[in-house]
């Protein structure tokens, strides 16, 4: 239990440090939400206690690190860890093609959330951008299941 | 009934936890919409985020320096792959440049040749004609060589070749538009010749042997002849001009108990690499003569 704990605090870690990753401009956009679907994969993966609070705190950390306004992605990673949360039994009782739409409509709704929450805060998501990271992320969830076992 | 609470038992507990989760999830986005609303405000929170970037900063710079060996190390490959394409590049240039300068070397020779060629057209006055050998018979044994120029050019049977070294031989036949040339190394062949330091005058057969010597039979024992005269055609017979190079005794042998003596001639002319020739339209050579004694008639 305690090393599935550590895991997930290293996954989370992994996570922010990709999101940090300085990227060439041409690929800039087509950033995966690593932190999104970090904790989309705890979610399914782990039986962590206090989800929302670690997802939270890695949101956090990410606004730390990145720059963005303090909260935005604290507040967007608890969307998503609390919609994942409540979608994880049928998720993982449903097919997989399934399985991948909800995971995508979770990560939809953590970047949405980054979205409008940030434009109010004066840093607006280009719809580019949020359509790039929705593919990317998606892909990287369909790697993830396609290669990993849930 | 017991049965009947066993069975929601776990969905009630279900929802409550749902419940406590939503609740949560509801205070923690508070919380976070509170920090977002206080930071716009509070300049004291905004500068939270400047350490923040001083967190990010080593992070960044770490990825960067291992970008940028990964860069280095990708780059140092590349130029060694780029280098070995430009070498072998530069290899095959190289050869097709030694090719082009073999060409060369052998343009320059007949650049010169066609200069000597000219000279000496220009030297004996009279309207002569250039030819080019055609590619020929390999066989060394066949001492003829096919001209570029025929009849309908001015070539007659007879009339003199030789090159920008001496004499070559003569049209043995002509065709409208190329001619072939008998060498005076062919067996067939005879040249009047003298000796440039004596002045003594012989006949040099062809011997048809694959190196093309000359063959001074039947000369007296008292004749003059030492190795390394150089024999020119004496003009006897009307068909060589006087004065043309024929070549060098190469060597005199005198068998005991006889009372000649005979010289081999090396060729002046290169005959085994006939290239560039001059058919020469002399008075000597006149035009259209007959074929004269002493010159040899096609077997």
């Amino acid at each position: 239990m305690a090393s599935a704990v550590r895991r997930s605090y290293y996954l989370i870690a992994g996570a922010l440090l990709l999101a940090v990753l300085p990227l060439p401009q041409a690929l800039r956009l087509w950033q995966p939400p690593w932190l999104g679907v970090a904790l989309i994969w705890l979610v399914l993966a782990g039986s962590a206690q206090n989800r929302l609070l670690i997802a939270a705190v890695a949101g956090l950390a990410h606004d730390l690190l990145s720059g963005t306004p303090l909260g935005l992605h604290a507040m967007a990673a608890t969307v998503l860890t609390f919609m994942a949360t409540n979608l994880r039994d049928w998720m993982l009782s449903s097919p997989p093609w399934q399985r991948f739409l909800l995971a995508m409509a979770t990560l939809a709704a953590y970047l949405l959330t980054v979205a409008l929450i940030g434009g109010w805060f004066g840093q607006p998501g280009s719809l580019p951008g949020l359509v790039s990271s929705l593919l990317s992320g998606g892909l990287l969830i369909l790697v993830a299941f396609l290669f990993l076992k849930v | 009934m017991r049965n009947w609470n066993a069975t929601l038992a776990p969905n009630s507990s279900r929802r409550r936890k749902g419940s406590i989760l939503a609740g949560e999830c509801l205070i923690i986005c508070l919380a976070c919409f509170a920090l977002l609303i206080v930071e716009s405000r509070v300049p004291a929170i905004q500068n939270l985020r400047g350490a923040g970037e001083l967190l990010r900063i080593p992070v960044q710079a770490a990825v960067r320096l291992g970008a940028g060996g990964f860069s280095a190390t990708q780059g140092y490959f590349r130029n060694q792959a780029q280098l070995l394409r430009e070498n072998e590049a530069l290899r095959t240039r190289l050869l097709n440049q030694d090719v082009e300068i073999q060409q060369m070397a052998l343009l320059r020779a007949e650049n010169e040749d066609l200069r000597a060629l000219l000279a000496l057209d220009a030297m004996r006055g009279s309207s002569n004609l250039a030819a080019r050998a055609l590619p020929r018979n390999p066989d060394l044994s066949r001492h003829r060589v096919t001209l570029s120029i025929g009849s309908r050019q001015g070539a007659f049977i007879g009339q003199p070749v030789v090159d920008s070294a001496g004499v070559v031989g003569q049209i043995a036949r002509d065709y409208l538009v190329t001619s072939e040339a008998l060498l005076i190394s062919d067996a067939n062949h005879a040249i009047p010749v003298m000796f440039e330091r004596t002045g003594f005058q012989a006949i040099a057969f062809g011997t048809g042997q694959r190196d093309h010597r000359l063959l001074l039979p039947y000369m007296p024992t008292h004749a003059d002849v030492a190795e390394g005269d150089v024999l020119v055609s004496s003009g006897s017979g009307g068909r060589f001009p006087a004065g043309l190079r024929v070549g060098v005794v190469e060597g005199v042998r005198n068998a005991s108990g006889q009372a000649f003596v005979e010289a081999f001639v090396r060729p002046a002319a290169n005959l085994q690499g006939v290239r560039q020739v001059l058919l020469l339209r002399s008075e000597a050579a006149g035009t259209g003569s007959a074929p004269t004694a002493g010159a040899g008639e096609e077997s």
